[in-house]
Order: C-alpha cells, then sequence, then structure tokens
C-alpha cells in the first residue's frame, strides 16, 4: 500500500520534461518525539520537488510538493508529533525519476543522555578487553599484535567520543562510541580465541545454565497457572491442574536449593521432574482448551452473522447509488454466505469441530470477498466519495470567504469547478457500470497529466511573452 | 487533492488487502546461557479465521498464545512461524523461548534478529556490550542487565558475560575445594587448614563477597591439593622405609636396626598428626639407618667358645694328670705284648702309644697320631676292649682310652699271668 501512494504521489507530480538531479540533507542523526527535524538541499531553481517522511512504521506522515528557491535551494522543517513512534524514519525527495533518500532516527531519551550512555558503555567495553589482556599476560600466552591494533584504535575513538560530547557535537560523539565499540569488539575476538578458559569456569557456567533453566521452568510455570486461573473463573474444571502445578512447585523450590549449594545434578534431577509434570499438565490443559475453542468457533459465527446483517442495510442504504444489479450480486453473495455458516453450525451442534473449522477455512476467502465487494469497494469508495465532496464545500467556503477579503480566487474556481464536473462524470459512468474502476483511474490520470502540461505550456508562453 | 482521491481510488483494487495481523510490541529477554524469551503483541482482523504469524527462531519451547482476554489461542507450527487460530480475536499475545537467535564465539556473545517493529532487548545480568549494528533508541542499565530499545530492521547486539567475580564461580571453586578435600580424607589424610579456608569461604559466600569466596577455595582446594602431595610421598617413604627394614631382619642384620625401627615409629606419628613433610623425611631416615644394618656376632658363639675353652681347659688338665700317672708308674708294654702274641701290628703301636701317654689317651689322640679314619680307629678300640686290654670312659663328651688299670700301675703283665683282666 504505501508503495502504491508513492508512486501515484510521483505520478501526479510528473512534470514530463528531461530528469533533474536533487540532493537531500538532513540537519543532524537523533531526535526527539516533538522534535523539529530540518531537510535541506539543492536542485534546479524553481525545480517542483515532492517530498515524502516515512515514520518507522510505514506510515507516510508528509506527502507534499515544493517549490525550489531562485538557486535551486529548498528547506523545510518537519516537526514530529510529541507521541511520534521511535525508529527509523525515512525521508524522500524526488524530481522525475531522481530520488534521494536519507534517514533520521527518533530516539526516546534525550540526545545527551543517549551520548553519555553509549560513551559509559564503550567504556565498559574497553575495560572488558584490557581485563582479557591481562589475563593473557598472567597466563604467559602470546597477545595477538592484531588485537592490540584494534584495542589502540578503539582508545583513539573513545577519546575523541569524549572531546565530542565536551563539544556539545553529540552525534559525532555517539558515531566515535559506536566506532570504539566496533574496534574494542574486535579485539576482544581476537583476544578470547587463544584465552584459557579459568578454573572452575566450566562449573560455573553449568550451575549458572542450571540457574537460568530453573527460572524458565518457574515463568512457565506461572503462565500455566495464570490459564488455569482464567479458565477457572470461567468455570472450567481445573481441579487436576491445581494439584500438578502444586506439585511442579516443590520441584523448582528443591531444584532452587540444590543448585544453590552447588548440587547440580540433584538440582537437574528435580528440575526434570518439573519439567515432566509442566509438560503433563500442558496436556491437560489442551484438552480444556478445546471447549474454549468450541466457544470461539460459535462467537466468530455469531459475530460473523451481525456482520453479514448489518452490510445487508448498508446495501439497502445504498441501492439508489449503485447498479442494481450490483445491489442484488452482492445480497445474493451475502445469502450464500449465510447458508454456508448455517451448514457450519450444523458441524458444531454434532460435536465436529474440525469439519466446522475446515469449512469455516474454506468459505473465510468466500466471505472476505463478498464483504469485500460489498464493504470494501463500493462502501468505502462512497465512503471517500462523501467526504471529499464535504472537503470540496469547505474548500468552495473558503474561496468565498478569501474573496471577501479582496483575494483573487478565479484560477481556483476554474479549478474546483473542473473537479467537480469530473467527479460527476466518473460517478454517472461508474453507476451506469461503463467500465470498471481501475479503468476509469487509469483515464483520470492521463487527464490529468494533460492538464498539466498544458498549464506549463500555458506558464512557458506567459514567461516569454514577459521577456 | 486529486492526489489524495486517485490514492484512496487505489484502496479499492481489488488485490490490495488489509494484512491479517499487525506487530504491536515486542521484547526480548536474553537468559545467560543464550536462550531468549520472547514476548510478542500483535492485533489481528478479527474477521479472519486463521493467520500465519513470522516468529523469531526457528524453535519455540513454552509456547503459550493468548487472545485479548487471556483465553489460550490454538495455533500449529510452520516453518519460521505458527498458524494461529485467531477466530475473532482482536489481538494475541505470544510468549515463548528459543535457542536460535544468540551465538557465542569465545568470550563474545551474539544477539541477532529481524523484525518488523522496534523492540526491548533486556540483557543478562553481569553483561557488557560490546557492540550493536545501530544506534539504540534508549539505553538503560538497570540492575538485571542492560535495557535496549532497538529500532526494527536487522539487528545485532554483542555482548560479554563475566565468570569471575560471581556468585556461580564461587561456588563452582568452593565446590572443586570440598570434593578435593573429601578425596584426601577418604584416604585418612588431615586436611585441617584446608577445611578452615573451605569454611571461610563458605562464609563470604554466603555474605556476597564472591571475589573474596574465590580466593579462599582456591586456597583451600590448593592446600588440600599440597597436602594429598606431601601425604603421598610420605606414605612412599614409609612403605619403603618398611621394606627395608624387613629385609634387613630377613638378612638377620639387624644390628643398628632398633635404630630404624625407632625412626620410622616417628615417621609413622608425624603422619598420624598430618605433618607430612617431616613423616616423609623421618622415614627417608630410617631407610638409610635399616640399609646400613649388620649381622650380629651370634651369643651362642660365646657360649661355644666358651665350651670350647673348658673342654681345652680340661683336656689340659687330664693331660696333666696324665702325665702325672705316667710318671708313677711306667708299663712294660713288651712283656704285655708277649702275652698277645695274635696282636696286630697296628694294635701294638696303639698300645705303646697309650703306654707311652701315661696309659690313656683320647680317641681323637690316637685318630690323630696314626692318622686313621675314624671307623678304623673305633674298630681298632673295640679289638683291643674285647681283648681286655684297654677300657673306654666318657670325658667331656670325648672317648677317654686307658690301659686297663692293672696294666697302668706298677704292675707288670707278668704279675698278671693270664693276661689282662
Amino acid at each position: 500500500m504505501p508503495i502504491t501512494l508513492f508512486l501515484l504521489a510521483m505520478i501526479l507530480s510528473a512534470i514530463p520534461a528531461s530528469s533533474q538531479q536533487v540532493s537531500l540533507e538532513i540537519e543532524g542523526n537523533y531526535y526527539p518525539p516533538g522534535g523539529v527535524v530540518r531537510i535541506y538541499g539543492t536542485t534546479d531553481p524553481g525545480a517542483n520537488i515532492s517530498l515524502v517522511v516515512t515514520s518507522s512504521l510505514g506510515e507516510v506522515l508528509l506527502n507534499i510538493t515544493m517549490v525550489a528557491d531562485t538557486v535551486g535551494n529548498y528547506t523545510f522543517d518537519f516537526t514530529l508529533e510529541t507521541d511520534a513512534p521511535p525508529g527509523i524514519y525515512t525521508v524522500s525527495v524526488s524530481i522525475d525519476d531522481e530520488v534521494e533518500t536519507e534517514t533520521f532516527t527518533v530516539i526516546l531519551s534525550a540526545l545527551e543522555t543517549l551520548t553519555e550512555q553509549l560513551i559509559e558503555v564503550a567504556n565498559n567495553s574497553r575495560l572488558q578487553v584490557e581485563k582479557e589482556i591481562q589475563r593473557l599476560n598472567e597466563t604467559g600466552l602470546e597477545i595477538l599484535g592484531k588485537a592490540l591494533e584494534h584495542y589502540e584504535e578503539g582508545l583513539e575513538a573513545l577519546n575523541e567520543s569524549l572531546e565530542e560530547l565536551g563539544k556539545g557535537e553529540f552525534d559525532d560523539a555517539i558515531e566515535e562510541a559506536m566506532e570504539a565499540l566496533r574496534s574494542f569488539k574486535k579485539a576482544l575476538l581476537l583476544l578470547s580465541v587463544k584465552a584459557p578458559k579459568v578454573r572452575g569456569e566450566e562449573e560455573a557456567e553449568r550451575i549458572r545454565g542450571l540457574e537460568v533453566a530453573i527460572e524458565r521452568a518457574y515463568e512457565f510455570l506461572e503462565r500455566v497457572e495464570e490459564l488455569a486461573e482464567d479458565l477457572m473463573e470461567r468455570e472450567y474444571d481445573v481441579s487436576d491442574i491445581e494439584g500438578n502445578l502444586t506439585e511442579a512447585y516443590e520441584n523448582l523450590e528443591n531444584a532452587t536449593m540444590l543448585v544453590e549449594e552447588g548440587e547440580v545434578d540433584g538440582a537437574a534431577r528435580e528440575l526434570g521432574e518439573a519439567r515432566e509434570i509442566l509438560g503433563r499438565t500442558w496436556a491437560q490443559l489442551h484438552t480444556l482448551m478445546s471447549s474454549v475453542r468450541m466457544n470461539r468457533v460459535e462467537r466468530f459465527m455469531n459475530h460473523t452473522q451481525i456482520r453479514i446483517e448489518a452490510l445487508k442495510r448498508r446495501l439497502e442504504a445504498l441501492r439508489d447509488r449503485i447498479p442494481e444489479e450490483d445491489v442484488e450480486e452482492c445480497l445474493e453473495a451475502l445469502q450464500n454466505v449465510e447458508k454456508r455458516l448455517r451448514r457450519i453450525r450444523g458441524h458444531i451442534t454434532f460435536g465436529e469441530l474440525e469439519e466446522a473449522l475446515e469449512e469455516l477455512e474454506e468459505t473465510s476467502e468466500d466471505i472476505e470477498e463478498a464483504l469485500e465487494e460489498v464493504e470494501g469497494r463500493w462502501s468505502i469508495f462512497l465512503s471517500e466519495v462523501d467526504r471529499l465532496q464535504a472537503k470540496m464545500l469547505m474548500l468552495n467556503h473558503t474561496a468565498r470567504f478569501l474573496m471577501k477579503k479582496g483575494l483573487d480566487i478565479s484560477e481556483f474556481e476554474e479549478e474546483m469547478e473542473e473537479m467537480e464536473d469530473e467527479m460527476e462524470e466518473i460517478m454517472e459512468r461508474l453507476r451506469e457500470r461503463k467500465e470498471r474502476i481501475e479503468e476509469v483511474m487509469e483515464e483520470v490520470i492521463e487527464r490529468r497529466r494533460e492538464i498539466r502540461k498544458n498549464r506549463m505550456e500555458d506558464e512557458e508562453e506567459e514567461e516569454e511573452e514577459g521577456d | 487533492m486529486w492526489s489524495l482521491f486517485l490514492v484512496l481510488l487505489a484502496l479499492l483494487s481489488p488485490h490490495a488487502q488489509q494484512t491479517a495481523y499487525t506487530p504491536l510490541e515486542l521484547t526480548f529477554r536474553v537468559y545467560e546461557d543464550g536462550y531468549v524469551a520472547v514476548d510478542y503483541l500483535i492485533s489481528l482482523d478479527p474477521t479472519i479465521v486463521e493467520v500465519n504469524i513470522t516468529l523469531f527462531g526457528r524453535l519455540y519451547q513454552d509456547l503459550v498464545v493468548k487472545d485479548q482476554e487471556g483465553l489460550p489461542l490454538n495455533h500449529s507450527q510452520i516453518t519460521g512461524g505458527i498458524t494461529l487460530e485467531s477466530l475473532g480475536s482482536t489481538s494475541a499475545s505470544i510468549t515463548y523461548v528459543t535457542p536460535d537467535l544468540t551465538n557465542k564465539s569465545g568470550r563474545l556473545w551474539l544477539f541477532s534478529v529481524q523484525t518488523p517493529i522496534s523492540m526491548t532487548i533486556h540483557l543478562p545480568e553481569g553483561s557488557t556490550i560490546m557492540g550493536f549494528s545501530h544506534v539504540p533508541l534508549a539505553l538503560t542499565m538497570i540492575d538485571d542487565g542492560p535495557l535496549l530499545v532497538m529500532p526494527s530492521g536487522s539487528i545485532e547486539v554483542y555482548y560479554t558475560l563475566g565468570i569471575v567475580g560471581t556468585r556461580e564461580h564461587a561456588l563452582a571453586l568452593i565446590k572443586g575445594a570440598e570434593a578435593k578435600i573429601e578425596e584426601a580424607k577418604a584416604m585418612g589424610i588431615r586436611v585441617d587448614e584446608a577445611e578452615g579456608l573451605l569454611e571461610e569461604a563458605y562464609k563470604a559466600l554466603e555474605d556476597g563477597r564472591y571475589t573474596q569466596a574465590e580466593t579462599l577455595a582456591s586456597k583451600a582446594y590448593e592446600e588440600a591439593e599440597s597436602a594429598l602431595r606431601e601425604a603421598s610421598g610420605a606414605q612412599e617413604a614409609i612403605k619403603v622405609a618398611e621394606g627395608a627394614i624387613s629385609k634387613a631382619r630377613e638378612e638377620k642384620r639387624t644390628r643398628g636396626l632398633d635404630e630404624a625401627e625407632g625412626l620410622l615409629e616417628e615417621a609413622l606419628g608425624a603422619y598420624e598428626m598430618g605433618n607430612y613433610g617431616e613423616a616423609e623425611a623421618l622415614a627417608l631416615e630410617a631407610e638409610k639407618a635399616a640399609e646400613k644394618a649388620s649381622v650380629p656376632i651370634n651369643p651362642y658363639l660365646y657360649f661355644f667358645v666358651g665350651g670350647v675353652a673348658v673342654v681345652a681347659l680340661t683336656i689340659g688338665i687330664v693331660a696333666l694328670l696324665r702325665r702325672g700317672g705316667r710318671e708313677r708308674g711306667s708299663i712294660d708294654v713288651d712283656t704285655l705284648l708277649e702275652g698277645h702274641p695274635h696282636l696286630r701290628f697296628e694294635d701294638r703301636e696303639v698300645l705303646r702309644f697309650l703306654a707311652e701317654s701315661g696309659g690313656e689317651a683320647f680317641a681323637s689322640e690316637i685318630r690323630e697320631r696314626f692318622k686313621m679314619p675314624r671307623t678304623s680307629t673305633w674298630r681298632l678300640i673295640r679289638r683291643l676292649e674285647r681283648e681286655g686290654l684297654i677300657e673306654i670312659k666318657k670325658v667331656g663328651g670325648h672317648s677317654l682310652v686307658r690301659l686297663r688299670s692293672r696294666m697302668r700301675y706298677g704292675t707288670s703283665v707278668s704279675d698278671n699271668p693270664g693276661g689282662f683282666l
């Protein structure tokens, strides 16, 4: 969808002339929500530039056309919403086929704070590398020259980062801190390949691994318990499950005590027993989940039925505005859907849940298609037509207001009339079902291009006359 | 405005569909062993029956999917995710654990994931960040590990996990020391000092002084190991000393052996007290002493020598007496021999010898005088005894051969017609 939008925006903004160059810059890389992003660049003087800003969620936040000044510069200050989602945002400028893209990042912390934190992270990583170097020195093992090289590079970058922070150049400080991290990481990778394990390291890792495995088992147990409680509130019988969970808790408590004492084998045994109980309990829950599933299917069926009823009502309301045969076609499609729903209910009544689900899955596409035909295609179209008509009405009011202020709105009025005529024509043709919507759209796009071309030629003629 | 209108028309394209789900929130909790807990909240299209959800990683353990009301949602696993039976649900909360999002190389861990929305990553406690692919949107260092907010896309975070100075490492070292101490005690070795250090290590662990606990546990281990080594050395030396002493005894080299035994006794005492170095040194000395031990002079030899001296004295006295006897009366052997003309030559000679020796001599003297074998000497003596010419008397275990008395003391044979008595 965003790609479609983007392509359309490009087509609409197209000036049929030779390809032009454009540059794009963004002041700074990191912004907080609510911040102002300065976007600027250069292109040919007077060129029409399309500017699009897309959020980290893929949402188009800005899609405008601007005109470069007489020397070809352009600037735009884009203000982020105060609740702008964090992440990487994309800025694109385009002229004809020429597109330039840059990114900036919306961060959650203040920039200075983030910079200081990153420098601290880089410093901690330096300490890690030094610790490893010391350990290798103590064991008398050779330290690779390349590792020391990377370490030195990291030190240099870290110092640079601190300097930039001192100057308030946060972006540069961040870049240097990231560079320092990269170097220290490379150094550690080379150093740790050679370094032998310390005495007790393997056993310590084993203890640690067991501790976190116990922790995970506890977390899973709590989730299972939560599920059981929810089911119990809905009056499902979970009495067997409660007993199992108590037993599993005891095993995990024993495992915790044993691992704290370093009794790894005993702890592993207790954990194994707890896991076995949890596996059994989960299987029991699955049995209960079948009836939850059944209820869910019934609920879904009910919602679908309600939707169909609502759509039928809408269709009746649209009867005057869309072709009769389309209304009948949609109503018939909905009736077929209802028949299938009744069949599916039959399966549910006989407890044939799998058959019900299978049929439901098969008909879901049919339902979507039928509903889209009614709900999506016509309904959205007509809703948007209504919305646009409301907007045109508003613009008309605005134009009248400006006229009263003494501004010349003749050109604008001309354009408005043209748009109204075109819209009416489109509606007529669609009502008569002379052609499909897509074909109409293509024609409109072509018509728009012609209007643009004519306007450009008019402007050039005016300029020549002016000269 | 026209742009917007046409854009909206694009919405009507039959191929334009709403996505079945929209990611809302995503959190990763990284554990120390590389497993990652995923917490994923998505919104769902309530009009669809089921939807395929792309998840992160390939293995999904402890997978729980709940709807907006907290009820479980049915699902089945597919490659790269799950098929969720949404059936009218408006949102789903998906939680699971996977080992697939981390990788370790040397000491460096890498967490990597590709996500459609920005995410929160909670790294393990005690981890040190060593790098990111992107600048974090937010970064917080909290007690139980660094917390990062990262943008969407392909994200990598590098980190290390310390071992030294952690509770786990201290505990591992303590357990190692404990095992060593038990090993020593099972062999009867005293490890008092090691046990003391171990107790202190446990105390430090309880107090949360992990680095100190590590140091104490390491010392306890080394102490126990040292005791094992020394005890082993002492045992060996004691065994060798015992062997040397046994050998000396077998070879009857008992002179000076008591010293060796004394030293060995001391070595055993030192061992019992746990002074293994001292025990080994004493055992070595005992071994040397045992090797130096020599065979003593036999006490019976003294008796034998004494006895021989007594016999010699007796013989001397007897010989003196015999000499005296010889002087009191001489024996006329010729006349004696005339009375026994049938005697052999050697018999006559022995008689003459006896006569010349005061009338008596030991059998051994006769044998010695005439260089006769023992058996021949006794046959001769028996012949003369049968002839009535001599008598045999036992003196000090030796046979004294004596001319009959009437022949010895001033009587001649002629005075004794009939030969001898």
